[in-house]
């Protein structure tokens, strides 16, 4: 399945050549979880990315829908 | 350490040791203390009986990063509670460093005296006659001032806003920089100040005596622990350095929850434009400034120096808060307008939130369209020039709201929201109703516990809790000296207990974790006594009623914390 996805904060360096406007796609298995989806893009849990999709922050074991559009941010705590 | 005791109808000045019942609290904890003991709750918040007090953190002054914040209190005049309000900048270090707990001003000036106080390196304070400075704005005042007083020195004053005593008004801080771009924004402590006749602090910065440390290996260690802890974070160390408190504007509007046209949106449609992305690349472009150190001792330097498109300076430190109220609320999606408004409100010395909020409730009567951003700048210069509109929206939202007849007015107490919807962050909406502040996400931001999945936003479960939990946090933190942005390290246990060890380092105690939460239940309770006595009641922990009755999109939920609910909050 295909989603889209629009990268935030340092979370954009794993990508080359990012582009803010388009943001990325990716190809992803039928069952796709969030983990799979951040193996894929190669981002380290380090940067604890949170993947959000229409609204909702996703767990680590969450399914992919298909055709959706996510957003990964990484945490703030509040300012 | 002492109290410096300023008393602004003889302009006598007494220094006194500080009393065993103040000993081993600073910050917020001392001022509410000292205000619910002293401060007659009914009294009226720009008469001479209310008390203004500048202190900065507990462990102010030390070599702890990040530990310099300057908390100002008094009653307030915009929600009539207790209201303690913190700055950035460099006051807060200069007044630890100095040896100074607590700066109190009390009583008033003579009608139409302008006075500044001037504390010299040696943390002898005198009162000198102000009256040229009168109806300065605080870059003007600043620049003057340094000039005769040198660069080494700390400034908090106040410019025209705090002088007509209007209730939104800010009490300015130099940063670095020198630059008065740094706020005690909330409850209009600028109007007490200029109430008092006081127009600036200026404060040697080049202080010697900070208190002794009991055990200054263990306290360096510590300190060394907690500067690697807040380095390593992925928000204080990744998100905040690169992209400032800005780096917000993604996350929340990705969550659904950034109040937009006056809080009938939880998504901004230019959110894009305004976001900390966007901006730190606009600014790499012209030639600003991103990762700014604002602050002293800061580790995070999450400060911004913001240029036009001929790299020419329009103001420094443009916050969430602000990109907030000026875009998100307004309707606004130009960061270019969105600076100079920053700008604009802190060389008047207004709060931008409060600012931002009024000018979207106009709009949202129909005064003008939202998204007009010439429209805002133009009733902001009006606050400058005093007239009618411009009186009414610098006495804050609620203000706007009765002199348009309009009925959507996000605050509560007087005070209004901040970038977080209530509808589509439960737990904010609990801190909001609840807070002895008035609504302020300072006082107990939820959001972390949404962000780590710890939590839902739109269910109910949980969210009483987690607001009491984060209130009292902050008013440690608050007590401390400690920047919000680096206080989440806090609740990892190894860096609470490398925080603790510096504590009692310092102080020669052996309190345990558990001593700060009872410092915490301690001032809030002091705080919420004092808001009783003041007149408010369970019925003032409520939001507007349009929190409860209009749904937010996208998720389209409104505020569903029961009123009982609500009045748990503070079973501690």
């Amino acid at each position: 399945m295909r989603v889209q996805i629009k990268l935030f904060s340092v979370l954009r360096d794993y990508v080359s050549n990012y582009d803010p406007e388009k943001g990325v796609t990716a190809d992803l298995p039928a069952d796709a979880t969030v983990s799979d989806l951040l193996n894929h893009l190669g981002i380290p849990i380090s940067k604890a990315p949170v993947v959000i999709c229409n609204g909702r922050i996703l767990q680590a074991t969450s399914t992919i829908q298909p055709d959706s559009t996510l957003h990964i941010i990484q945490p703030v705590a509040g300012g | 350490m002492r109290f410096i005791r300023i008393n602004m109808n003889s302009q006598e000045i007494h220094v006194e040791p500080v009393p065993s019942q103040y000993l081993g609290v600073g910050g917020r904890g001392l001022i509410s203390l000292y205000i619910h003991d002293h401060v007659p709750p009914t009294c009226d918040p720009l008469g001479s009986d209310n008390t203004l007090l500048f202190a900065p953190g507990l462990l102010g002054g030390t070599q702890l990063v990040n530990t310099s914040r300057i908390a100002v209190g008094a009653k307030s005049p915009l929600t009539g509670t207790i209201k303690e309000s913190n700055a950035g900048g460099t006051f807060g270090d200069a007044a630890g460093r100095l040896g100074i707990t607590a700066i109190i001003i009390e009583g008033r000036a003579q009608h139409n005296q302008s006075w500044l106080l001037k504390v010299d390196v040696n943390g002898e304070a005198r009162l000198v006659p102000a009256s040229e400075y009168k109806g300065m704005r605080t870059y003007a005042l600043t620049e003057a001032l340094f000039k005769l007083y040198g660069s080494h020195n700390a400034i908090m004053c106040i410019g025209p806003v705090g002088e007509q005593m209007l209730h939104a008004a800010s009490i300015q801080s130099t940063d670095t920089k020198g630059r008065p771009c740094r706020a005690a924004g909330r409850g209009g402590l600028g109007a007490v100040m200029g109430s008092k006749g006081l127009k600036a602090i200026v404060l040697d910065s080049r202080g010697r005596a900070t208190d002794a440390i009991a055990d200054p290996k263990t306290f360096e260690k510590a300190a060394k622990d907690f500067a690697h802890a807040v380095r390593n974070n992925p928000f204080s160390g990744d998100v905040m350095p690169k992209f400032g408190t800005a780096g917000l504007v993604a996350p929340v509007n990705s969550m659904g929850g950034f109040p937009s046209y006056n809080a009938t949106k939880g998504v901004f449609e230019g959110w894009e434009k305004i976001s900390g992305e966007h901006m730190a690349e606009l600014m790499a472009k012209r030639g600003g400034k991103t990762g700014h150190q604002g602050c002293s001792k800061c580790v995070i330097q999450c400060s911004n120096e913001f240029v036009d498109a001929g790299g020419k300076y329009v103001t420094s430190s443009l916050e969430y808060e602000t990109i907030w109220s000026m875009g998100g609320m307004t309707g606004i999606d130009d960061l270019d307008t969105i600076a100079r408004l920053d700008f604009l409100c802190d060389d008047l010395g207004i709060d931008t939130m409060s600012t931002g909020v009024g000018v979207a409730v106009a709009m949202d009567a129909g005064y003008k369209s939202f998204g007009d951003g010439q429209a805002a700048i133009d009733m902001v210069e009006e606050i400058a020039k005093g007239t009618e509109l411009g009186r009414v929206l610098g006495n804050g939202p609620e203000a706007v709201g009765k002199y348009f007849n309009h009925s959507r007015v996000p605050v509560v107490k007087g005070q209004s929201i901040s970038g977080y919807d209530p509808r589509a962050m439960q737990g904010n909406a609990v801190t909001y109703a609840t807070s002895p502040m008035g609504a302020d996400h300072t006082a107990g931001n939820v959001v972390a516990e949404y962000v780590t999945g710890k939590l839902d936003p739109l269910k109910t479960e949980g969210q009483v809790a987690a607001s009491r939990y984060h209130q009292i946090i902050m008013a440690v933190v608050d007590s401390i000296g400690l920047c919000i942005l680096a206080s989440h390290v806090l609740f990892t246990p190894e860096v609470g207990q490398a925080f603790i060890k510096a504590i009692n380092a310092k102080l020669g105690t052996t309190l345990k974790l558990a001593s700060l939460t009872e410092l915490g239940i301690r001032i809030l309770k002091a705080e919420r006594a004092f808001n009783r006595k003041a007149g408010f009641t369970n019925k003032d922990d409520r939001l507007p009623r349009f929190f409860y009755e209009e749904p937010l999109p996208p998720h389209n939920t409104v505020v569903q914390i029961s009123d009982e609910e609500m009045d748990k909050t503070f079973e501690f």
